[in-house]
Protein backbone atom coordinates (compact mmCIF):
# COMPACT_ATOMS: atom_id res chain seq x y z
CA UNK A 1 0.00 0.00 0.00
CA UNK A 2 2.97 2.29 0.44
CA UNK A 3 4.36 1.70 -3.01
CA UNK A 4 4.65 4.69 -5.32
CA UNK A 5 5.14 4.30 -9.03
CA UNK A 6 7.07 6.52 -11.45
CA UNK A 7 5.45 8.22 -14.41
CA UNK A 8 5.58 11.20 -16.75
CA UNK A 9 3.20 14.14 -16.64
CA UNK A 10 1.44 14.36 -20.00
CA UNK A 11 -1.21 16.99 -19.35
CA UNK A 12 -2.27 19.31 -16.53
CA UNK A 13 -5.76 20.66 -15.97
CA UNK A 14 -6.60 22.61 -12.80
CA UNK A 15 -4.91 20.73 -9.97
CA UNK A 16 -4.97 17.38 -11.76
CA UNK A 17 -2.28 15.86 -13.92
CA UNK A 18 -2.54 13.12 -16.46
CA UNK A 19 0.38 10.81 -15.79
CA UNK A 20 1.62 8.06 -18.06
CA UNK A 21 2.78 5.05 -16.06
CA UNK A 22 4.21 2.54 -18.49
CA UNK A 23 1.33 2.14 -20.96
CA UNK A 24 -1.40 3.34 -18.63
CA UNK A 25 -2.72 6.88 -18.25
CA UNK A 26 -3.77 7.83 -14.74
CA UNK A 27 -5.16 11.00 -13.22
CA UNK A 28 -3.13 12.22 -10.26
CA UNK A 29 -3.70 15.13 -7.91
CA UNK A 30 -0.95 17.78 -7.71
CA UNK A 31 -1.98 19.19 -4.31
CA UNK A 32 1.06 17.80 -2.48
CA UNK A 33 3.58 19.48 -4.77
CA UNK A 34 4.66 23.12 -5.03
CA UNK A 35 4.79 23.03 -8.84
CA UNK A 36 4.30 20.47 -11.56
CA UNK A 37 4.84 20.92 -15.29
CA UNK A 38 4.15 18.84 -18.37
CA UNK A 39 7.11 16.52 -18.96
CA UNK A 40 8.01 16.22 -15.26
CA UNK A 41 8.87 12.75 -14.05
CA UNK A 42 6.99 12.06 -10.84
CA UNK A 43 6.17 9.45 -8.22
CA UNK A 44 2.47 8.67 -7.82
CA UNK A 45 0.91 7.14 -4.73
CA UNK A 46 -2.82 6.56 -4.18
CA UNK A 47 -3.81 9.15 -6.76
CA UNK A 48 -1.38 11.85 -5.63
CA UNK A 49 1.95 13.01 -6.96
CA UNK A 50 4.21 12.80 -3.92
CA UNK A 51 7.61 13.69 -5.42
CA UNK A 52 9.35 14.90 -8.55
CA UNK A 53 12.27 12.81 -9.70
CA UNK A 54 14.89 13.26 -12.39
CA UNK A 55 14.49 11.74 -15.84
CA UNK A 56 17.39 9.36 -15.12
CA UNK A 57 15.86 8.21 -11.84
CA UNK A 58 12.51 7.77 -13.52
CA UNK A 59 13.98 5.74 -16.39
CA UNK A 60 15.79 3.54 -13.89
CA UNK A 61 12.60 3.00 -11.89
CA UNK A 62 10.63 2.26 -15.06
CA UNK A 63 13.26 -0.32 -15.96
CA UNK A 64 13.04 -1.78 -12.45
CA UNK A 65 9.28 -1.95 -12.79
CA UNK A 66 9.65 -3.68 -16.15
CA UNK A 67 12.19 -6.15 -14.69
CA UNK A 68 9.93 -6.77 -11.73
CA UNK A 69 7.01 -7.43 -14.01
CA UNK A 70 9.08 -9.73 -16.25
CA UNK A 71 10.39 -11.67 -13.26
CA UNK A 72 6.91 -12.04 -11.83
CA UNK A 73 5.57 -13.21 -15.20
CA UNK A 74 8.43 -15.70 -15.53
CA UNK A 75 7.67 -17.05 -12.08
CA UNK A 76 4.01 -17.33 -12.90
CA UNK A 77 4.85 -19.13 -16.17
CA UNK A 78 7.05 -21.57 -14.24
CA UNK A 79 4.46 -22.33 -11.60
CA UNK B 1 24.94 11.55 6.12
CA UNK B 2 26.52 9.41 3.45
CA UNK B 3 24.43 8.91 0.35
CA UNK B 4 24.72 5.27 -0.56
CA UNK B 5 24.36 4.79 -4.27
CA UNK B 6 23.43 1.70 -6.17
CA UNK B 7 25.55 2.74 -9.13
CA UNK B 8 28.78 1.45 -7.60
CA UNK B 9 27.27 -2.00 -7.32
CA UNK B 10 26.49 -2.52 -10.96
CA UNK B 11 30.03 -3.32 -12.13
CA UNK B 12 29.14 -3.53 -15.84
CA UNK B 13 31.59 -6.31 -16.50
CA UNK B 14 34.59 -4.87 -14.70
CA UNK B 15 36.06 -5.02 -11.23
CA UNK B 16 34.48 -2.92 -8.52
CA UNK B 17 35.40 0.71 -8.55
CA UNK B 18 37.84 1.26 -5.64
CA UNK B 19 35.99 4.48 -4.90
CA UNK B 20 32.68 2.71 -4.46
CA UNK B 21 31.28 2.42 -0.93
CA UNK B 22 31.84 -1.33 -1.22
CA UNK B 23 35.57 -1.01 -1.39
CA UNK B 24 36.32 1.22 1.58
CA UNK B 25 35.16 0.14 5.01
CA UNK B 26 35.86 -3.61 4.89
CA UNK B 27 37.89 -4.52 7.95
CA UNK B 28 36.75 -8.04 8.73
CA UNK B 29 38.22 -11.38 7.78
CA UNK B 30 37.18 -12.74 4.40
CA UNK B 31 34.77 -15.59 4.83
CA UNK B 32 33.34 -18.11 2.48
CA UNK B 33 30.02 -17.22 0.94
CA UNK B 34 26.90 -19.22 1.51
CA UNK B 35 25.79 -21.20 -1.51
CA UNK B 36 23.58 -19.15 -3.80
CA UNK B 37 20.37 -20.91 -2.89
CA UNK B 38 18.05 -18.57 -4.73
CA UNK B 39 19.79 -19.34 -8.01
CA UNK B 40 18.52 -22.84 -7.75
CA UNK B 41 15.12 -22.37 -6.21
CA UNK B 42 13.56 -18.97 -6.15
CA UNK B 43 14.03 -17.48 -9.55
CA UNK B 44 17.09 -15.24 -9.14
CA UNK B 45 18.25 -16.61 -12.46
CA UNK B 46 15.46 -14.53 -14.00
CA UNK B 47 17.46 -11.34 -13.36
CA UNK B 48 19.47 -9.84 -16.20
CA UNK B 49 23.22 -10.60 -16.08
CA UNK B 50 23.96 -6.96 -15.23
CA UNK B 51 21.65 -6.93 -12.23
CA UNK B 52 23.02 -10.30 -11.14
CA UNK B 53 26.53 -8.83 -11.12
CA UNK B 54 25.40 -6.07 -8.78
CA UNK B 55 23.56 -8.50 -6.53
CA UNK B 56 26.52 -10.88 -6.37
CA UNK B 57 28.89 -8.02 -5.50
CA UNK B 58 26.60 -6.94 -2.67
CA UNK B 59 26.17 -10.50 -1.37
CA UNK B 60 29.92 -10.94 -1.32
CA UNK B 61 30.44 -7.69 0.55
CA UNK B 62 27.77 -8.50 3.13
CA UNK B 63 29.10 -12.03 3.69
CA UNK B 64 32.69 -10.81 4.05
CA UNK B 65 31.89 -7.97 6.38
CA UNK B 66 29.20 -9.38 8.64
CA UNK B 67 30.86 -10.73 11.77
CA UNK B 68 28.61 -10.35 14.78
CA UNK B 69 25.04 -11.65 14.85
CA UNK B 70 22.57 -8.84 14.25
CA UNK B 71 18.81 -8.53 13.89
CA UNK B 72 17.35 -6.15 11.34
CA UNK B 73 13.68 -5.29 11.13
CA UNK B 74 11.86 -3.94 8.09
CA UNK B 75 8.89 -1.73 8.85
CA UNK B 76 7.34 -1.47 5.40
CA UNK B 77 4.90 -3.93 3.89
CA UNK B 78 6.41 -3.53 0.43
CA UNK B 79 9.82 -4.44 1.86
CA UNK B 80 8.27 -7.46 3.59
CA UNK B 81 6.91 -8.65 0.29
CA UNK B 82 10.09 -7.89 -1.68
CA UNK B 83 12.32 -9.65 0.88
CA UNK B 84 10.21 -12.80 0.66
CA UNK B 85 9.58 -12.63 -3.06
CA UNK B 86 13.23 -12.20 -4.00
CA UNK B 87 14.54 -14.69 -1.44
CA UNK B 88 16.69 -12.06 0.27
CA UNK B 89 17.02 -14.11 3.48
CA UNK B 90 18.72 -16.91 1.61
CA UNK B 91 21.25 -14.45 0.18
CA UNK B 92 22.48 -13.45 3.63
CA UNK B 93 24.97 -15.07 5.98
CA UNK B 94 23.68 -16.72 9.15
CA UNK B 95 24.83 -13.75 11.20
CA UNK B 96 22.04 -11.59 9.82
CA UNK B 97 18.49 -12.22 10.98
CA UNK B 98 15.71 -10.37 9.20
CA UNK B 99 12.41 -9.90 10.99
CA UNK B 100 9.25 -8.14 9.87
CA UNK B 101 7.67 -5.36 11.88
CA UNK B 102 4.39 -3.46 11.78
CA UNK B 103 4.87 -2.03 8.29
CA UNK B 104 1.72 -3.18 6.57
CA UNK B 105 -0.97 -0.55 7.22
CA UNK B 106 -3.81 -2.99 6.71
CA UNK B 107 -2.27 -5.49 9.13
CA UNK B 108 -1.89 -3.01 11.98
CA UNK B 109 -5.42 -1.67 11.65
CA UNK B 110 -7.20 -2.57 14.85
CA UNK B 111 -10.14 -4.98 14.76
CA UNK B 112 -12.56 -2.53 16.45
CA UNK B 113 -11.92 -0.10 13.57
CA UNK B 114 -13.08 -2.78 11.12
CA UNK B 115 -16.15 -3.41 13.27
CA UNK B 116 -16.86 0.34 13.20
CA UNK B 117 -16.56 0.44 9.39
CA UNK B 118 -18.90 -2.56 9.19
CA UNK B 119 -21.40 -0.84 11.48
CA UNK B 120 -21.29 2.22 9.22
CA UNK B 121 -21.81 0.11 6.11
CA UNK B 122 -25.02 -1.21 7.73
CA UNK B 123 -26.36 2.33 8.18
CA UNK B 124 -29.20 3.34 5.90
CA UNK B 125 -28.17 5.30 2.79
CA UNK B 126 -24.45 5.10 3.49
CA UNK B 127 -21.65 4.42 1.04
CA UNK B 128 -18.36 3.15 2.49
CA UNK B 129 -15.23 3.64 0.40
CA UNK B 130 -12.08 1.68 1.12
CA UNK B 131 -8.68 0.78 -0.28
CA UNK B 132 -8.76 -2.72 -1.76
CA UNK B 133 -7.03 -4.83 0.89
CA UNK B 134 -9.00 -3.42 3.79
CA UNK B 135 -12.31 -4.93 2.67
CA UNK B 136 -11.02 -8.44 3.38
CA UNK B 137 -9.63 -7.75 6.85
CA UNK B 138 -11.68 -9.74 9.35
CA UNK B 139 -13.63 -7.87 11.97
CA UNK B 140 -15.02 -9.67 15.00
CA UNK B 141 -17.88 -11.32 13.09
CA UNK B 142 -17.65 -10.17 9.46
CA UNK B 143 -15.65 -8.07 7.01
CA UNK B 144 -16.54 -5.33 4.54
CA UNK B 145 -16.43 -7.73 1.60
CA UNK B 146 -19.08 -9.95 3.19
CA UNK B 147 -21.16 -6.89 4.03
CA UNK B 148 -21.01 -5.87 0.39
CA UNK B 149 -22.12 -9.34 -0.68
CA UNK B 150 -24.99 -8.95 1.76
CA UNK B 151 -26.13 -5.72 0.12
CA UNK B 152 -24.11 -2.98 1.79
CA UNK B 153 -22.78 -0.26 -0.52
CA UNK B 154 -19.04 -0.79 -0.06
CA UNK B 155 -16.82 0.43 -2.88
CA UNK B 156 -13.11 0.07 -3.49
CA UNK B 157 -11.21 3.20 -4.45
CA UNK B 158 -7.72 3.89 -5.69
CA UNK B 159 -7.53 7.49 -4.50
CA UNK B 160 -9.18 9.34 -1.60
CA UNK B 161 -10.31 12.00 -4.08
CA UNK B 162 -12.78 9.50 -5.55
CA UNK B 163 -14.70 10.02 -2.32
CA UNK B 164 -15.27 13.64 -3.31
CA UNK B 165 -16.76 12.61 -6.67
CA UNK B 166 -18.89 9.93 -5.01
CA UNK B 167 -20.22 12.45 -2.50
CA UNK B 168 -21.10 14.92 -5.25
CA UNK B 169 -22.84 12.24 -7.29
CA UNK B 170 -24.83 10.98 -4.28
CA UNK B 171 -26.01 14.09 -2.41
CA UNK B 172 -28.76 12.15 -0.63
CA UNK B 173 -26.32 9.61 0.86
CA UNK B 174 -23.62 9.70 3.49
CA UNK B 175 -20.21 8.89 1.99
CA UNK B 176 -17.53 7.58 4.36
CA UNK B 177 -13.92 7.10 3.31
CA UNK B 178 -11.87 4.62 5.36
CA UNK B 179 -8.60 6.51 5.76
CA UNK B 180 -5.84 4.17 6.84
CA UNK B 181 -2.11 4.10 6.25
CA UNK B 182 1.13 5.75 7.22
CA UNK B 183 2.83 8.98 6.21
CA UNK B 184 2.69 8.22 2.47
CA UNK B 185 -1.09 7.86 2.46
CA UNK B 186 -2.19 10.36 5.12
CA UNK B 187 -1.60 13.51 2.98
CA UNK B 188 -4.25 12.25 0.55
CA UNK B 189 -6.82 12.07 3.34
CA UNK B 190 -5.81 15.57 4.45
CA UNK B 191 -6.36 16.96 0.95
CA UNK B 192 -9.71 15.16 0.76
CA UNK B 193 -10.94 16.74 4.01
CA UNK B 194 -9.64 20.18 3.10
CA UNK B 195 -11.22 20.00 -0.36
CA UNK B 196 -14.55 18.86 1.10
CA UNK B 197 -14.48 21.81 3.50
CA UNK B 198 -13.59 24.31 0.75
CA UNK B 199 -16.28 22.96 -1.56
CA UNK B 200 -18.93 22.69 1.18
CA UNK B 201 -19.49 19.00 0.60
CA UNK B 202 -21.80 18.17 3.46
CA UNK B 203 -22.24 14.42 3.06
CA UNK B 204 -18.62 13.28 3.24
CA UNK B 205 -16.56 12.12 6.20
CA UNK B 206 -13.37 10.18 6.88
CA UNK B 207 -13.17 7.23 9.25
CA UNK B 208 -9.56 7.75 10.16
CA UNK B 209 -6.98 5.28 11.40
CA UNK B 210 -3.86 6.95 10.08
CA UNK B 211 -0.68 6.19 11.95
CA UNK B 212 2.86 7.50 12.16
CA UNK B 213 5.86 5.27 12.00
CA UNK B 214 8.33 6.78 14.45
CA UNK B 215 6.34 6.19 17.68
CA UNK B 216 5.85 2.55 16.66
CA UNK B 217 9.56 2.13 15.97
CA UNK B 218 10.25 3.61 19.42
CA UNK B 219 7.65 1.39 21.09
CA UNK B 220 9.23 -1.71 19.60
CA UNK B 221 12.64 -0.71 20.92
CA UNK B 222 11.15 -0.13 24.37
CA UNK B 223 9.17 -3.39 24.31
CA UNK B 224 12.32 -5.48 24.52
CA UNK B 225 12.28 -6.81 20.95
CA UNK B 226 15.93 -7.20 19.95
CA UNK B 227 16.58 -4.93 16.99
CA UNK B 228 20.01 -3.68 15.95
CA UNK B 229 18.90 -1.82 12.86
CA UNK B 230 15.80 -0.74 11.00
CA UNK B 231 15.42 -1.17 7.25
CA UNK B 232 13.40 2.01 6.86
CA UNK B 233 10.50 2.47 4.45
CA UNK B 234 11.34 4.07 1.11
CA UNK B 235 8.14 5.84 0.26
CA UNK B 236 7.17 6.85 3.80
CA UNK B 237 10.56 8.59 3.83
CA UNK B 238 9.69 10.48 0.62
CA UNK B 239 7.24 12.38 2.83
CA UNK B 240 9.03 12.39 6.21
CA UNK B 241 12.58 12.96 5.00
CA UNK B 242 15.47 11.70 7.10
CA UNK B 243 15.11 13.78 10.26
CA UNK B 244 12.82 11.35 12.09
CA UNK B 245 15.49 8.66 11.86
CA UNK B 246 18.08 11.05 13.27
CA UNK B 247 15.81 11.75 16.23
CA UNK B 248 15.33 8.02 16.79
CA UNK B 249 19.06 7.28 16.57
CA UNK B 250 19.81 10.12 19.00
CA UNK B 251 17.52 8.50 21.58
CA UNK B 252 18.31 4.81 21.07
CA UNK B 253 21.37 2.73 20.16
CA UNK B 254 20.00 1.79 16.76
CA UNK B 255 20.95 2.23 13.12
CA UNK B 256 18.49 3.23 10.41
CA UNK B 257 18.89 2.93 6.66
CA UNK B 258 16.26 3.94 4.12
CA UNK B 259 16.18 1.61 1.13
CA UNK B 260 14.31 1.09 -2.11
CA UNK B 261 12.46 -2.02 -3.17
CA UNK B 262 14.70 -3.75 -5.67
CA UNK B 263 16.88 -6.68 -4.59
CA UNK B 264 20.10 -4.74 -4.99
CA UNK B 265 18.66 -1.74 -3.15
CA UNK B 266 17.60 -3.87 -0.19
CA UNK B 267 21.00 -5.57 -0.11
CA UNK B 268 22.71 -2.19 -0.25
CA UNK B 269 20.63 -1.07 2.72
CA UNK B 270 21.57 -4.21 4.64
CA UNK B 271 25.26 -3.66 3.86
CA UNK B 272 25.01 -0.11 5.11
CA UNK B 273 23.40 -1.34 8.34
CA UNK B 274 26.04 -4.03 8.84
CA UNK B 275 28.74 -1.40 8.54
CA UNK B 276 27.02 1.11 10.75
CA UNK B 277 26.30 -1.44 13.50
CA UNK B 278 29.75 -3.05 13.43
CA UNK B 279 32.00 -0.08 12.82
CA UNK B 280 29.99 2.86 14.14
CA UNK B 281 29.86 6.16 12.27
CA UNK B 282 26.68 7.85 11.15
CA UNK B 283 23.81 5.54 12.17
CA UNK B 284 21.45 7.15 9.63
CA UNK B 285 21.94 6.30 5.98
CA UNK B 286 19.95 6.90 2.84
CA UNK B 287 20.39 4.02 0.41
CA UNK B 288 17.50 5.31 -1.74
CA UNK B 289 18.81 8.79 -2.57
CA UNK B 290 17.40 8.76 -6.08
CA UNK B 291 13.94 9.22 -4.56
CA UNK B 292 14.24 10.18 -0.87
CA UNK B 293 15.40 13.73 -0.08
CA UNK B 294 16.83 14.84 3.24
CA UNK B 295 13.94 17.25 3.76
CA UNK B 296 11.17 14.94 2.49
CA UNK B 297 8.01 16.61 1.23
CA UNK B 298 7.35 19.63 3.50
CA UNK B 299 4.14 20.61 1.70
CA UNK B 300 2.58 17.20 2.32
CA UNK B 301 3.57 17.32 5.98
CA UNK B 302 2.19 20.81 6.36
CA UNK B 303 -1.20 19.76 4.90
CA UNK B 304 -1.33 16.81 7.29
CA UNK B 305 -0.52 19.08 10.24
CA UNK B 306 -3.26 21.50 9.19
CA UNK B 307 -5.98 18.83 9.15
CA UNK B 308 -4.82 16.27 11.73
CA UNK B 309 -3.32 16.40 15.19
CA UNK B 310 -1.30 13.69 16.95
CA UNK B 311 -3.19 11.34 19.24
CA UNK B 312 -2.70 7.97 20.86
CA UNK B 313 -3.62 5.07 18.59
CA UNK B 314 -4.35 1.38 18.86
CA UNK B 315 -2.20 -0.90 16.74
CA UNK B 316 -3.09 -4.51 16.14
CA UNK B 317 -0.47 -6.50 18.01
CA UNK B 318 1.17 -3.53 19.66
CA UNK B 319 -1.70 -2.08 21.67
CA UNK B 320 -1.97 1.63 22.33
CA UNK B 321 1.05 3.70 21.33
CA UNK B 322 1.31 7.24 22.59
CA UNK B 323 1.24 9.90 19.89
CA UNK B 324 1.23 7.36 17.04
CA UNK B 325 -2.15 8.25 15.60
CA UNK B 326 -3.70 11.21 13.83
CA UNK B 327 -7.08 12.64 14.74
CA UNK B 328 -9.03 15.15 12.66
CA UNK B 329 -8.64 18.63 14.16
CA UNK B 330 -11.64 20.37 15.68
CA UNK B 331 -11.85 22.84 12.75
CA UNK B 332 -12.59 19.93 10.45
CA UNK B 333 -14.63 17.74 12.83
CA UNK B 334 -17.67 17.92 10.52
CA UNK B 335 -15.69 15.58 8.28
CA UNK B 336 -14.70 13.19 11.05
CA UNK B 337 -16.88 10.05 10.80
CA UNK B 338 -16.48 9.32 14.52
CA UNK B 339 -17.90 12.76 15.38
CA UNK B 340 -20.52 12.65 12.68
CA UNK B 341 -22.02 9.26 13.48
CA UNK B 342 -21.02 8.71 17.10
CA UNK B 343 -21.70 4.98 16.88
CA UNK B 344 -21.14 2.77 19.90
CA UNK B 345 -19.18 -0.30 18.87
CA UNK B 346 -18.07 -3.00 21.30
CA UNK B 347 -14.38 -3.71 21.61
CA UNK B 348 -13.40 -6.19 18.90
CA UNK B 349 -12.25 -9.71 19.68
CA UNK B 350 -9.19 -11.12 17.94
CA UNK B 351 -9.60 -14.59 16.40
CA UNK B 352 -8.67 -17.37 18.80
CA UNK B 353 -5.22 -18.81 18.20
CA UNK B 354 -4.16 -16.02 15.80
CA UNK B 355 -0.62 -14.79 16.49
CA UNK B 356 -0.66 -11.77 14.15
CA UNK B 357 0.18 -9.55 17.10
CA UNK B 358 3.39 -11.41 17.82
CA UNK B 359 4.25 -11.59 14.11
CA UNK B 360 3.88 -7.80 13.89
CA UNK B 361 6.27 -7.34 16.81
CA UNK B 362 8.83 -9.68 15.27
CA UNK B 363 8.43 -12.04 18.23
CA UNK B 364 7.52 -15.06 16.11
CA UNK B 365 7.57 -15.97 12.45
CA UNK B 366 4.31 -16.60 10.60
CA UNK B 367 5.13 -20.31 10.40
CA UNK B 368 5.09 -20.49 14.21
CA UNK B 369 1.39 -19.59 14.31
CA UNK B 370 -0.79 -22.70 14.72
CA UNK B 371 -3.32 -21.36 12.19
CA UNK B 372 -0.76 -20.55 9.48
CA UNK B 373 -1.23 -22.51 6.28
CA UNK B 374 -4.17 -24.57 7.51
CA UNK B 375 -7.03 -22.52 8.93
CA UNK B 376 -5.43 -19.26 7.76
CA UNK B 377 -4.53 -19.00 4.06
CA UNK B 378 -4.62 -16.06 1.61
CA UNK B 379 -7.90 -17.25 0.11
CA UNK B 380 -9.55 -17.46 3.52
CA UNK B 381 -7.53 -15.39 5.98
CA UNK B 382 -8.13 -15.48 9.72
CA UNK B 383 -5.60 -12.83 10.68
CA UNK B 384 -4.92 -9.46 9.08
CA UNK B 385 -1.33 -10.37 8.20
CA UNK B 386 -2.63 -12.99 5.76
CA UNK B 387 -5.02 -10.58 4.02
CA UNK B 388 -2.78 -8.06 2.35
CA UNK B 389 -0.15 -9.19 -0.13
CA UNK B 390 2.17 -6.98 1.94
CA UNK B 391 1.36 -8.82 5.16
CA UNK B 392 4.11 -10.94 6.71
CA UNK B 393 2.00 -14.10 6.73
CA UNK B 394 0.88 -13.74 3.10
CA UNK B 395 4.46 -13.04 1.98
CA UNK B 396 5.72 -16.01 3.99
CA UNK B 397 2.95 -18.25 2.62
CA UNK B 398 3.47 -17.25 -1.00
CA UNK B 399 7.25 -17.21 -1.19
CA UNK B 400 8.87 -19.21 1.60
Amino acid sequence: MCVAVPGEVIKIHDSKAEVRIRKVLLEADCALMESISVGDRVLVHAGFIIEKISRGESDQMMEDLENYSNITSAWEDDS
Amino acid sequence: MNGYSIKGFIPQGRALDPESPLATPFRGKPRSMNPCLPCSHSGMNKFTPLVRLGIDALRTAISRESEKPITLMEVCGSHTMAISRFGIRSLLPETIRLISGPGCPVCVTEITYIDYAIALSRQHETIVLSYGDLVRVPGTHSNLERERAGGADVRIVYSPMQALETARENPDKEVVFCGIGFETTTPGSAVLIKSAAEQNIGNLSVLGAHKTMKPAMKALLESGTTIDGYICPGHVSVITGMSMYRELCNEYPISCTVTGFETEEILLGILSLVRSIQYGGDPVQNAYPRVVREEGNPKARSLVAEVFEPSDALWRGLGSIKGSGLTVRREYEAFDAYERFGLEVEEGVEPKGCRCGEVLRGVCTPAECPLFGNRCVPGDPVGACMVSSEGSCAAWYNYS
